[in-house]
C-alpha cells in the first residue's frame, strides 16, 4: 500500500511542483510590488515634500510604473495561458489516476453508500479541489508577505504592534474554525434535502418521466415532497443562523478593536503626546493599517479555506488508500493463463451480497467442460446472473472455490484472466466512442467482414457516415449514429465475439429483439460459437434446447441439470417451467 | 445581445424579483445600500477626520472618541450584514425558490409532450429552468452590488467637490476605457470557451462513465478504462492547444487592461495629487492620503459593478427563458366534455401521423376499432408503431389527419387532464420514484391501503420483505430499497390494478418477468380486468392468445386483424411470427409425446 501511495505522491510532485513553485514565486513578487506602490511610494512622496522637486517625483513615478508594467505583463501571461495549461496537465494526470483506480476497485464496494458517495466526490470534485488548494496557497503567500512587509517596514519590529497584528489573525482563525465546522455540518444536513429537491425537480424536467406526469397525478407527490424539503432546509438554516451571526460579529469586534484601538490609537499617541514619531509617518501608517486590517482578515480567511479544503482532501486520501482484492497486478506468484484447455469447476460455492441477509448462491457445484454449450435457467432472482458474475470475478465467492483448468481463479492475474471471456452482460453498455472502439476496444480490428456477416451488423455499419470509425450516438458528433435497442444489443454481441476469447458468456442476449430477429440471432450464435465454450442465460427456454447441459437454478441452488430431453423426462422443475411456456404456444396452434 | 434587449431583460428581471418576493428584493437593496454608504463614511470621512486630528495636533481625547465611533460603526454594520447573509438571504432565497418552482411545475407538467422532442426548445429552455431559482437569487445579489456601489460613490462626491472634481473625471476615464478593454477580452474568452465546449462535454461524459455504477461491470470486464482514459488525455491536450491558440490576443488585452488602470491611478492621479502637494501646495499630507483612498474606493465600486455586468446579463437571460417558457402556448389542448369514467369504445379512423421533426409517417391511413370491453392485442415487429398508438390514444401527440374517437366523441373534445387520467396505463419504460412503496402505487391519488395490499398480494409481491412504507430507491441512490426487475414490474402492474380504470393500456407488461410469473401475470390481469377494455402491446405472442382480437401492424397499417384462431387460419404474417416462436417448443413437445 505504501508503495502505491508513494507512486502517487511522486507523480503528484512531478506534476504539481512547477505550478506550486511558480505560484509561490509570483505571489512573493506581487506582494512586493503592491507594497512598493501602495506603501513605500506614498511614504517616499510625503517625506519628500520640501526635500525633492516635483520632477524628481515624476521620475520615481515613471520608474515604479515601468516595474509595475513588466510584472503585470508576466502575470497576464501566467493567468491567462500558462496556469490554465498547467492546471489541465494536473487534471489530466491526477484524474486519469483516479479513473484507473476507480475501475480497479472492487465492485462489491459500490453497495456501500459511504464508499459510493466518496467515490463520486473524488471523481467529480477532487480535481478542482486540488487546483483550488494551489490557488488558496498562493493567496496565503501573498497575504502573509504583505503583512510581513508592512509590519517590518513601518513598525520596525515594535513588539506591541506586531502582537496587535498577529493576535486578531489567530483569534479569527480559531473562531473561523468553529464556523467552518458548523458550516460543514450544515452542508451535510442540507445535502440530503438538496439532493431530494433536485431529484424531484428532475422528475418534472426529464423526458422519461413526462408520460407519468401527464397520465398520473405524480405532480401532486412532487409538489408535496419539494415544499417539504424546502421547509426542512429553511428550518436547518434557521438553526444555524444566530450562532453564525454571533461568531461573525465577534470576529469583526476583535479585529476592529485590535486594529483601531490597539494600533491606531497607539501610534497616534506616540506621535501626538510623546512626539516620538513624525506626523507624516503616522499618516502613512494609519493608511497602511486600514489596509492591514484587510490583509490580516484575508490571511485568516486563507488559512481557514485551507483547513476547509483539507477536509475534502482527506476524502481523496481515504479513497486512494483502499486496496482492491480482485484486480491486483503487483501480487507475487500470480499465475498467468493464456488458453482455456480443460474445464471450469465450481466447488461448493456460496455467495452473499454485502447488504443482503441471505445467500444468493448456496453450495453450488458444477462443471463446464471445454467446448460445451451450457445454459443457466431459472425464475427471477434464482441466482443465474450472480453465478456468471462470480465466474467473471466481478465478485469473489463468500465460500468455496472456482477453478479453471484446476487452478483457483483467485490465483490468476485478473487482467490475464478476463482475456479468456467474451462477454455480453445483461446490462451491457455502449459508449459514445466509435463503433470500432466499442467493438474491438483496445485491439486492432482484423476480421470486420466476418463479424458483420456473423452478427448481422453490416447494415448498421454501412448506413453510418464513417463506417467503423463512426461514433455511436450523436452526443458529441453530428455525424454519429443513433441506434435502436435491438441494434445496440447486436453491437454488444459483436463486442463479445470480436474478443475471440475461448469462452463466450451471454446473459439474456435477445431481450431487446423481436421474435424474428431473435431467431436469426440464435442461429448465427450457434455458428459463431461452434468451437467455443458457451455459457448462456435465458428466460426463453426455446433458445436453450440444444444446449449440451442445462442447469436449472432455484433460490440459489442448482436443482436439476442435464440435456433438455433428460430434464423433460425427469418431470421436475425444468419440465414444469418449459410446459408453462410451451402450453400457451401449443394451445395457440390447436386451431 | 443588443442594448434594447439588455434593457428589456433587466427590467423583466427586476420586475420578476419584485413581484415574486418583494420583501427579499427591498431588504437586499436596503442592506447593500446601507453597507455602501456606511463603508464610504468610515473609509473616507472618518479616516479624514482621524488624519486631520493627528495632523493638526488637536486634543488626543477627541481622537479617542473618533476611534471609538469607528469601532462602534464597524461592529454594528457587521451585525446587520451578517444577519442578512446568515439568516435573511438563505431563508428568503429558499422561499423564492419555492414560489418559482411551483409556477414552473404547474406549467411543465402540462406543456405539450412534443416539447421534449424539440431538442432546441428542450436543451435551451427546459434544462435551463433547473437553474432558474439560482439565477434569480444571483441576480438579486448583483443588484445588491449595484445598490452598494451607487450609494458608495454618491456618498464620496461631496469630498471630490471639495478637493478637486478632476479626480472623479480621472476615475471615470479609467473605468470607461477599462470596460472597453474588458469587453474585448470577454469576447476573446468567449471564443476560447466556445472552442473548448466540445472537449469539456466529452470529458464530463467520460467522468460520469467512471462514476456511475451502471458502467461499473462493463469497465471491469473489458479494457474500456484504457480506451476512455486515452480519449480523456487527448481531450486535455486539445484543450491546451486551444488555450495556446487564443493566447496571444488574450494576453495582449489583459496587459492593456492593467495598463489603463495603472496609468490613470498610479501615474495621473498620484502625479496630480503630488503636483498639488509640491507645486501649488493646496493639499496637506492628510488630505493627499484621503483623496487617494477615496479614488481607490470609487474605483473598486465601479470595477465591481463592471465585473458583475456580464453576470447580470447572463442571469437576466435565464429570466427571459423562464418567460418564454411560461408564455409557450400548448397546441394539444382539451375541450370541455368530461369523459364518462369507464369502459371505452376506441376507434382510429384513417389516421395519419408523423412525429415532430421527422419526415416519415409512422401511421398511414391507419384505422382500428376496439370495442367496449374488448381485450385487444397489438402486435408487430420492432419499430412497427405499436407504442405510437398508445402515445396517440393518450393524446401525448395530436394526429395530422383523421380522427380518434372514444365512445363516439373526438378525443380532442375531452378535458385533457381528466381524459388522460381516465386510463390505467403500464408503460414499457415505467419509472419507480424515490418515495414509499405505497406512494409509488398511488402516484398522487389516495387509495385505500387494503386495496393496495390486496393487489400486491395477488401479484405475489413479497410484502413481508418489503412493506408498504418502505422507501424505494431509484436513480438518486440513497438508503432506499433496490428492487429487482421483476419486483419493479409488479409495482407497475399493481398501479393499474389499484387504479381500477375502465380502460387499461398495457405496453409490454411482462417483459422482464420469468415464464412462470409471466403466465401468472397474464391470467391475473385477464381475471381482474374482466369486462374492461384492455389494449395489450406485446411482441411475445403467448400473451396475445388471451386477447379477443389481435391487430398485426406493419409499416404503420393494420395488416391483419381477428382472433388468434382466425389469424392462424389466415396463414399470414401473424402465423409466421407465431410459428417461429412456437416451433421449438412444438418440435420438442412432439418428440416427447
Amino acid at each position: 500500500m505504501k508503495k502505491r501511495n508513494g507512486r502517487l505522491v511522486k507523480k503528484s510532485i512531478k506534476v504539481l511542483f512547477p505550478r506550486v513553485a511558480l505560484t509561490t514565486l509570483m505571489n512573493v513578487v506581487n506582494a512586493c510590488v503592491a507594497f512598493l506602490v501602495q506603501i513605500w511610494l506614498l511614504k517616499y512622496i510625503l517625506n519628500s515634500v520640501g526635500k525633492h522637486s516635483f520632477s524628481h517625483i515624476l521620475l520615481v513615478l515613471a520608474i515604479v510604473f515601468v516595474i509595475r508594467l513588466i510584472i503585470s505583463s508576466i502575470n497576464a501571461y501566467l493567468n491567462t495561458t500558462l496556469y490554465p495549461c498547467m492546471d489541465n496537465s494536473i487534471r489530466k494526470s491526477f484524474q486519469s489516476y483516479v479513473f484507473d483506480f476507480t475501475a480497479k476497485s472492487d465492485i462489491e464496494l459500490y453497495d456501500n453508500q459511504e464508499f459510493f458517495d466518496r467515490m463520486h466526490r473524488v471523481v467529480f470534485q477532487s480535481n478542482e479541489r486540488i487546483i483550488g488548494l494551489v490557488n488558496i496557497y498562493g493567496n496565503l503567500i501573498y497575504s502573509t508577505v504583505s503583512l510581513l512587509l508592512i509590519g517590518l517596514y513601518l513598525f520596525k519590529a515594535s513588539i506591541i504592534l506586531l502582537v496587535m497584528i498577529i493576535v486578531p489573525v489567530v483569534i479569527n482563525v480559531l473562531i473561523g474554525r468553529i464556523k467552518n465546522r458548523r458550516n460543514y455540518q450544515k452542508s451535510l444536513e442540507l445535502t440530503g434535502e438538496t439532493r431530494k429537491s433536485e431529484y424531484f425537480k428532475r422528475v418534472i424536467y426529464q423526458k422519461k418521466h413526462a408520460k407519468d406526469v401527464r397520465v398520473t397525478n405524480i405532480v401532486g407527490v412532487v409538489r408535496k415532497m419539494l415544499s417539504g424539503s424546502i421547509d426542512q432546509s429553511i428550518s436547518i438554516t434557521k438553526n444555524y443562523s444566530s450562532t453564525n451571526v454571533f461568531l461573525d460579529v465577534t470576529k469583526k469586534a476583535v479585529n476592529s478593536i485590535a486594529i483601531n484601538i490597539g494600533i491606531v490609537l497607539y501610534v497616534a499617541y506616540k506621535s501626538m503626546v510623546e512626539d516620538s514619531i513624525n506626523g507624516t509617518d503616522v499618516i502613512v501608517m494609519i493608511r497602511a493599517i486600514w489596509q492591514l486590517n484587510e490583509n490580516s482578515s484575508r490571511m485568516a480567511d486563507n488559512i481557514l479555506q485551507l483547513h476547509e479544503q483539507s477536509l475534502y482532501i482527506r476524502d481523496v486520501k481515504m479513497f486512494l488508500n483502499l486496496r482492491p482484492s480482485i484486480n491486483i497486478s503487483d501480487k507475487k506468484d500470480q499465475k498467468e493463463i493464456s488458453r482455456f484447455n480443460n474445464d471450469i469447476v465450481f466447488e461448493n460455492v456460496s455467495f452473499k451480497y454485502r447488504n443482503s441477509k441471505e445467500n444468493v448462491l448456496k453450495n453450488v457445484d458444477l462443471r463446464i467442460g471445454k467446448g460445451q454449450k451450457i445454459a443457466l435457467v431459472g425464475t427471477n432472482g434464482s441466482g443465474k446472473t450472480t453465478l456468471v458474475k462470480l465466474l467473471l470475478r466481478l465478485y469473489d465467492p463468500s465460500e468455496g472455490v472456482i477453478k479453471i483448468d484446476g487452478e483457483d481463479i483467485k490465483n490468476i492475474n485478473y487482467l490475464n484472466y478476463r482475456q479468456l471471456f467474451g462477454v455480453e452482460l445483461q446490462a451491457y453498455r455502449l459508449f459514445a466512442i466509435s463503433f470500432k472502439e466499442n467493438i474491438y476496444i483496445d485491439k486492432t480490428p482484423h476480421n470486420e467482414q466476418d463479424l458483420c456477416n456473423a452478427i448481422g451488423i453490416g447494415g448498421i455499419i454501412q448506413r453510418s457516415s464513417h463506417g467503423f470509425e463512426t461514433n455511436v450516438t450523436k452526443e458529441f458528433d453530428e455525424t454519429g449514429e443513433n441506434l435502436s435497442g435491438g441494434e445496440e444489443q447486436k453491437i454488444a454481441l459483436a463486442r463479445a465475439y470480436a474478443k475471440e476469447a475461448d469462452i463466450m458468456v451471454l446473459d439474456e442476449p435477445s431481450s431487446a429483439l423481436d421474435p424474428i430477429a431473435e431467431n436469426e440471432m440464435f442461429k448465427s450464435m450457434m455458428e459463431i460459437c461452434k468451437d467455443k465454450t458457451l455459457i448462456m442465460i435465458s428466460h426463453r427456454l426455446s433458445s436453450v434446447l440444444d444446449s449440451d447441459c442445462i442447469f436449472m437454478l432455484e433460490n440459489g441452488e442448482i436443482v436439476e441439470m442435464g440435456t433438455h430431453d433428460e430434464l423433460m423426462n425427469m418431470s421436475g422443475k425444468y419440465s414444469e417451467l418449459f410446459d408453462v411456456q410451451a402450453k400457451s404456444y401449443i394451445e395457440g396452434l390447436k386451431v | 445581445m443588443r442594448n434594447k434587449d439588455v434593457v428589456r431583460n433587466v427590467t423583466q428581471l427586476i420586475g420578476t424579483l419584485r413581484r415574486k418576493n418583494p420583501f427579499f428584493f427591498w431588504s437586499t437593496i436596503i442592506v447593500y445600500a446601507l453597507i455602501g454608504g456606511v463603508s464610504t463614511y468610515v473609509n473616507v470621512y472618518l479616516l479624514m477626520k482621524v488624519l486631520l486630528t493627528i495632523e493638526r495636533k488637536e486634543a488626543f481625547s477627541s481622537l479617542v472618541y473618533l476611534i471609538i465611533l469607528v469601532v462602534f460603526v464597524e461592529i454594528s454594520l457587521k451585525l446587520i450584514e451578517s444577519y442578512y447573509l446568515n439568516r435573511m438571504h438563505p431563508v428568503q432565497s429558499l422561499k423564492l425558490k419555492q414560489t418559482i418552482n411551483n409556477e414552473i411545475i404547474e406549467k411543465a407538467s402540462t406543456i405539450d409532450y412534443k416539447c421534449y422532442d424539440d431538442s432546441k426548445f428542450y436543451d435551451d429552455i427546459m434544462l435551463s429552468l433547473e437553474k432558474s431559482d439560482e439565477s434569480l437569487t444571483n441576480s438579486l445579489d448583483i443588484i445588491g452590488v449595484y445598490a452598494k456601489g451607487i450609494v458608495g460613490i454618491v456618498a464620496v462626491i461631496p469630498l471630490f467637490d471639495e478637493i478637486s472634481p478632476f479626480l472623479l473625471l480621472f476615475v471615470l476615464l479609467s473605468v470607461v476605457t477599462g470596460i472597453i478593454v474588458q469587453k474585448k477580452l470577454n469576447k476573446c474568452y468567449y471564443e476560447r470557451y466556445l472552442s473548448m465546449v466540445p472537449y469539456i462535454k466529452r470529458n464530463s461524459y467520460i467522468m460520469t462513465r467512471f462514476a456511475f455504477w451502471e458502467y461499473s461491470e462493463e469497465l471491469r470486464i473489458n479494457n474500456f478504462p484504457s480506451v476512455l482514459i486515452k480519449h480523456f488525455k487527448n481531450t486535455y491536450q486539445n484543450m491546451n492547444k486551444v488555450i495556446k491558440q487564443h493566447g496571444r490576443k488574450i494576453i495582449l488585452y489583459s496587459i492593456c487592461k492593467g495598463l489603463v488602470s495603472y496609468i490613470v491611478i498610479e501615474l495621473i492621479v498620484v502625479g496630480y495629487l503630488s503636483y498639488n502637494l509640491f507645486v501649488t501646495k493646496t493639499l496637506s499630507a492628510a488630505v493627499f492620503m484621503v483623496a487617494l483612498a477615496a479614488v481607490l474606493n470609487v474605483k473598486d465600486y465601479l470595477n465591481n459593478m463592471a465585473e458583475n455586468y456580464e453576470k447580470l446579463m447572463e442571469n437576466s437571460l435565464y429570466v427571459s427563458k423562464i418567460q418564454s417558457f411560461m408564455n409557450y402556448e400548448n397546441t394539444v389542448v382539451g375541450g370541455d366534455i368530461h369523459p364518462q369514467e369507464g369502459v371505452y369504445d376506441i376507434e382510429f379512423k384513417h389516421v395519419y401521423f408523423k412525429y415532430p421533426f421527422s419526415e416519415n409517417y409512422v401511421l398511414k391511413d391507419f384505422s382500428l376499432h376496439i370495442r367496449k370491453g374488448e381485450k385487444a392485442a397489438i402486435v408487430g415487429l420492432n419499430g412497427a408503431g405499436k407504442t405510437t398508438i398508445v402515445n396517440l390514444l393518450l393524446r401525448l401527440y395530436d394526429i395530422q389527419e383523421g380522427v380518434i374517437e372514444v365512445n363516439g366523441v373526438d378525443i380532442k373534445q375531452y378535458d385533457l387532464d381528466e381524459y388522460r387520467r381516465s386510463f390505467g396505463v403500464v408503460f414499457q419504460d415505467f419509472n419507480l420514484y424515490s418515495v414509499s412503496l405505497e406512494e409509488n402505487i398511488e402516484l398522487g391519488q389516495s387509495e385505500d391501503t387494503q386495496t393496495i395490499e390486496n393487489a400486491l398480494k395477488k401479484l405475489e409481491f413479497d410484502l413481508e420483505k418489503i412493506g408498504l412504507d418502505s422507501e424505494i430507491s431509484s436513480e438518486f441512490d440513497d438508503d432506499g430499497i433496490k428492487l429487482s426487475g421483476g419486483e419493479s414490474q409488479k409495482i407497475a402492474i399493481a398501479r393499474a390494478l389499484v387504479n381500477d380504470r375502465g380502460t387499461n393500456i398495457l405496453d409490454e407488461p411482462s417483459s422482464s418477468l420469468d415464464p412462470f410469473m409471466e403466465s401468472k401475470m397474464n391470467s391475473i390481469l385477464c381475471k381482474e380486468m374482466e369486462g374492461k377494455t384492455i389494449v395489450f402491446i406485446s411482441h411475445r405472442l403467448t400473451t396475445t392468445t388471451l386477447a379477443d382480437r389481435i391487430f398485426y401492424i406493419e409499416n404503420g397499417s393494420v395488416i391483419e386483424s381477428g382472433s388468434h384462431k382466425e389469424l392462424m387460419n389466415k396463414h399470414g404474417m401473424y402465423e409466421k411470427m407465431y410459428n417461429i416462436q412456437a416451433s421449438k417448443y412444438i418440435k420438442k413437445e412432439c418428440c416427447q409425446e
